[in-house]
């Protein structure tokens, strides 16, 4: 009972305190990381369900490029079965590059550019591109805010208590657009 | 002893201040600074005649009093080599275009100099506005714009628009989209009410938690001389509020109703937008809470975001 067991309280209240705080702070990083995550997921998925819509609109219109159309399907098989974060992202940079083969292609078949379903799939899809990047970007966002906060002190020494360790981004990597190696 | 604890209290104090400081945003140059009033056309350009702007201004009022939905024109000079897309998703944010809670906000915007357009969708009508359309819109826009006949072309890409948006909230499409305007109606029932607690509650319970802690030191040093444990009081009573304040600012969220984006002004970090939400002279959280409108008639954004929905063209 003297000033120094009060200190000692005050000090335990400032530290618990801080305590609540920081660990709030970590706590909710790492929620809008998945959440954000969740995001992506779904923005890919969107676009990976347009692609047997355009792949019939498109079959309709050339019968003799079997190969592009197969590369598409197969490449959307993969987003679809995407089991972890770096499997999806590779899955989808696939998607991406064999959706890019498949306009190419549909260069040379004007009738097939002008009809007007093709048009709207077209737009949906360039849509649901930019709604992957602006997802991926937040995402990327949110694990940066994240891994400063793990990763710096004070949050480092809670992170460590409660388990979490920073993330890597997910993969936007542009070389991946160049390695599409689909089998059929 | 004592200057120990003045040390560690510094320190704390400090240590906390650097967090709050670390979480501030960076800001944006290149976004133009969300106007306060006509905020339905922000024509840096001069693109729209004055005439049309006020068909378009009066047709914006009547969605933002009736829905809370905000479809905002903007024509700016160049984006600067960033793409179309990307800068219309940070000007989306940025302003916060739409309301907070049901992201239903629409982006028209031109780079006149770049010759570019695009329409970008919030969350809440993409539903209503389809990629699709948002692309028909446009190539409706591009024809009217090869001919240099701007005004006219934004405002029927306004009106189709705005047909989307009526339909979207199955309401009849006023006469007023295409002729004059109609007085507002509120056709929508007020929301429900907020659950989200009033700033105020988290210092009322801060300031009862102080007290807690004082009755604690009271009794704890009402034991040693009264002038000992009075300075210890004052001592904590200053501690607590300090943290409590620094806490409160931290970890409850509530920047937004602090009003913090009036000071930083920018709010340029995508994640936050919903913790942010509110401060950008938006009344989203205040003003559905009073039952006569749905939403903000006093003017402002009212925070809303875009996931990236939208067309994009040119001409």
């Amino acid at each position: 009972m003297n000033k120094s067991a009060g200190i000692v309280i005050a000090l335990l209240a400032i530290t618990l305190l801080c305590g609540i705080g920081l660990f709030n702070s970590v706590k909710s990083a790492r929620i809008e990381v998945d959440a954000q995550y969740g995001q992506v997921e779904n923005q890919i998925q969107r676009r990976a369900d347009l692609i047997p819509n355009l792949v019939s609109t498109v079959k309709g219109y050339m019968q003799y490029e079997e190969k592009v159309l197969t590369e598409v399907t197969a490449a959307r098989t993969k987003v679809t079965n995407a089991a972890s974060p770096e499997e999806m992202a590779t899955a989808d940079q696939e998607l991406t590059g064999a959706l890019g083969r498949l306009l190419a292609v549909a260069e040379n078949y004007p009738t097939l550019k002008s009809d007007a379903h093709f048009t709207e799939l077209m737009r949906e899809i360039a849509g649901s591109e930019n709604r992957i990047a602006v997802a991926r970007r937040d995402y990327n966002n949110a694990i940066r805010e994240y891994n400063v906060t793990v990763s710096t002190f004070p949050g480092n020494i809670l992170a460590g208590m409660m388990g979490y360790s920073p993330l890597a981004p997910f993969a936007a990597d542009e070389a991946a657009h160049n390695v599409p190696q689909v089998a059929f | 002893m004592k200057a120990a604890v003045r040390a560690v209290v510094c320190l704390v104090v400090i240590a906390c201040m650097a967090f709050l400081w670390l979480n501030e945003d960076t800001t944006t140059p290149d976004i133009p600074s969300a106007p306060t009033q006509d905020i339905y056309v922000a024509d840096f350009e001069n693109m729209v005649e004055p005439e049309e702007r006020q068909k378009i201004l009066s047709i914006g009022q009547d969605l933002d009093n009736r829905f809370g939905a905000q479809l905002v024109v903007v024509t700016i000079d160049t984006l600067n080599e960033e793409d179309i897309e990307s800068y219309a998703n940070r000007l989306f944010r940025t302003w916060g275009i739409g309301d907070a809670e049901k992201n239903n906000g629409v982006l028209l915007l031109i780079a006149k100099g770049d010759r570019k357009f695009r329409i970008e969708v919030g969350y809440g009508l993409e539903g209503a506005i389809t990629d699709g359309y948002a692309g028909e819109v446009l190539d409706g826009m591009k024809g009217k714009f090869r001919s240099e006949a701007y005004s006219a072309g934004i405002y029927e890409a306004y009106q189709k628009l705005a047909r989307k948006v009526y339909e979207n909230y199955g309401t009849e499409v006023p006469s007023s989209v295409l002729t004059a305007p109609q007085p507002a109606i509120p056709a929508e029932t007020p929301p429900v009410a907020e659950m989200e607690t009033e700033w105020w509650e988290d210092i009322l319970y801060c300031g009862i938690f102080i007290i807690l802690v004082l009755v604690v030191a009271f009794l704890f040093y009402g034991v040693i001389g009264p002038l000992v444990s009075m300075a210890m009081l004052l001592a904590i009573n200053i501690f607590m509020n300090i943290l409590g304040v620094l806490l409160y600012i931290i970890t409850m969220g509530h920047l937004g109703s602090l009003k913090w984006q009036s000071y930083t002004n920018n709010d340029n970090d995508d994640n936050d937008d919903n913790f942010w939400s509110g401060g950008s002279g938006g009344s989203s959280s205040y003003s559905s809470s009073d039952s006569s409108s749905s939403s903000s008639s006093s003017g402002g954004y009212g925070g809303g975001s875009s996931g990236g929905g939208g067309s994009s063209g040119g001409w």
